[in-house]
């Protein structure tokens, strides 16, 4: 057996094996990829049969012309390099473009921005308490008043109170 | 592509017998690799994968230049049971007699795709039968018929071919 496959002969096939036969496992044989048996007939069928080792002769010089004629191996154009690269890049423009097409239609979009906003509603109604105030210049005198106020006491304390109050009145005095 | 891109190349010229079409099978093997990219099989030979992508893209690109489904040779059809006609005027030879001038070339293009893919694997490429069975898609057993039977066909084509040059005056 060679590479796991079975023999395809026998021995005793292979003992009366004719010279037509011999001839048709040639090309497997000069291959290598006979089975170790059926190998060593072979090749003890050619140590005896001058014909048959005509023949192999001839199926080497015919391998031998088919690499020549090939030889030597080609470098790889760079066009060929650059009109793949420009291919894939179309590609996975138009696959972008029909992503977007898709994404932009309708029946996509419309569900899901309808999605988010029952999303967005439910998020912030669950947790009220969380609303943000907002960041005008008497939200931020009073958290000064507090971090002051918890620092702090007595009359600064009251000082700060009277301060804020007034400031606000203040401030909002200057406004036109 | 970097590391297959040049053996790719050289299958496809060994297989087309000329670089413009080589370069064109080389191109678009690679793309269907890119689209086909997940198809691939971890473990399996890539090279293997590419040789088959472009032996199948070079079988249909014959039969689109050829206008009709190329018909196989029955693997019981020897070289010297066809006419010889046919031997002699093939369309798909006459297709390569325009861009080749090496007597190799012009006897591999008179066989079919299946026949001259598995001659070039087996002896310019030195694939073992069971890659070549991979590639194409077929058994090892189909391996060897083929391959029995096309260098039967290129030992009897190719000395025809080296004496009709010699008779047009241009050398192999």
């Amino acid at each position: 057996m060679k590479n796991g496959r079975a023999s395809d002969y026998s021995i005793l096939n292979l003992i009366a094996m004719s010279c037509r036969k011999i001839r048709e496992l040639l090309t497997a044989y000069q291959h290598r990829e006979l089975d170790a048996a059926t190998d060593a007939l072979v090749f003890s069928h050619l140590g005896t049969c001058a014909p048959c080792r005509e023949e192999l002769a001839a199926a080497n010089d015919l391998r031998e012309t088919l690499r020549m004629a090939f030889a030597p191996p080609l470098e790889l154009p760079p066009a060929v390099i650059a009109g793949v690269r420009e291919a894939t890049r179309r590609e996975r423009r138009a696959w972008a473009a029909d992503l977007l097409r898709t994404l932009l239609r309708p029946v996509v979009w419309a569900p899901t921005a309808a999605v988010v906003v029952v999303a967005a509603s439910i998020l912030t109604h669950a947790h009220p308490e969380q609303t943000t105030a907002p960041l005008t210049a008497d939200y931020f005198v009073r958290q000064h008043v507090v971090h002051t106020m918890s620092l702090q006491s007595g009359d600064r304390t009251w000082s700060a109170y009277v301060l804020t109050s007034g400031g606000t009145e203040t401030a909002d005095a200057t406004q036109p | 592509m970097a590391a297959y891109g040049r053996q790719t190349y050289n299958y496809a010229y060994r297989l087309t017998g000329n670089e413009a079409d080589a370069r064109d099978l080389t191109q678009e093997a690679f793309i269907r690799v890119y689209r086909a990219w997940r198809s691939f099989q971890p473990g399996t030979s890539f090279l293997s994968w590419i040789y088959r992508i472009v032996t199948n893209l070079h079988r249909d690109e014959l039969r689109k230049r050829k206008g009709v489904f190329l018909q196989e040779l029955p693997d019981d059809n020897m070289a010297h049971d066809l006419p010889r006609e046919q031997l002699e005027h093939d369309p798909i030879a006459e297709i390569h007699d325009r861009q080749l001038s090496s007597a190799v070339a012009r006897a591999l293009a008179q066989l079919t795709p299946d026949q001259r893919a598995v001659v070039l694997l087996a002896d310019v490429e030195d694939r073992s039968y069971q890659e070549i069975a991979d590639i194409m898609a077929c058994s090892i057993g189909t391996v060897r018929s083929r391959l029995h039977r096309a260098r039967v066909q290129l030992r009897k084509l190719i000395p025809r071919q080296r004496e009709r040059e010699k008779q047009q005056g241009y050398g192999v």
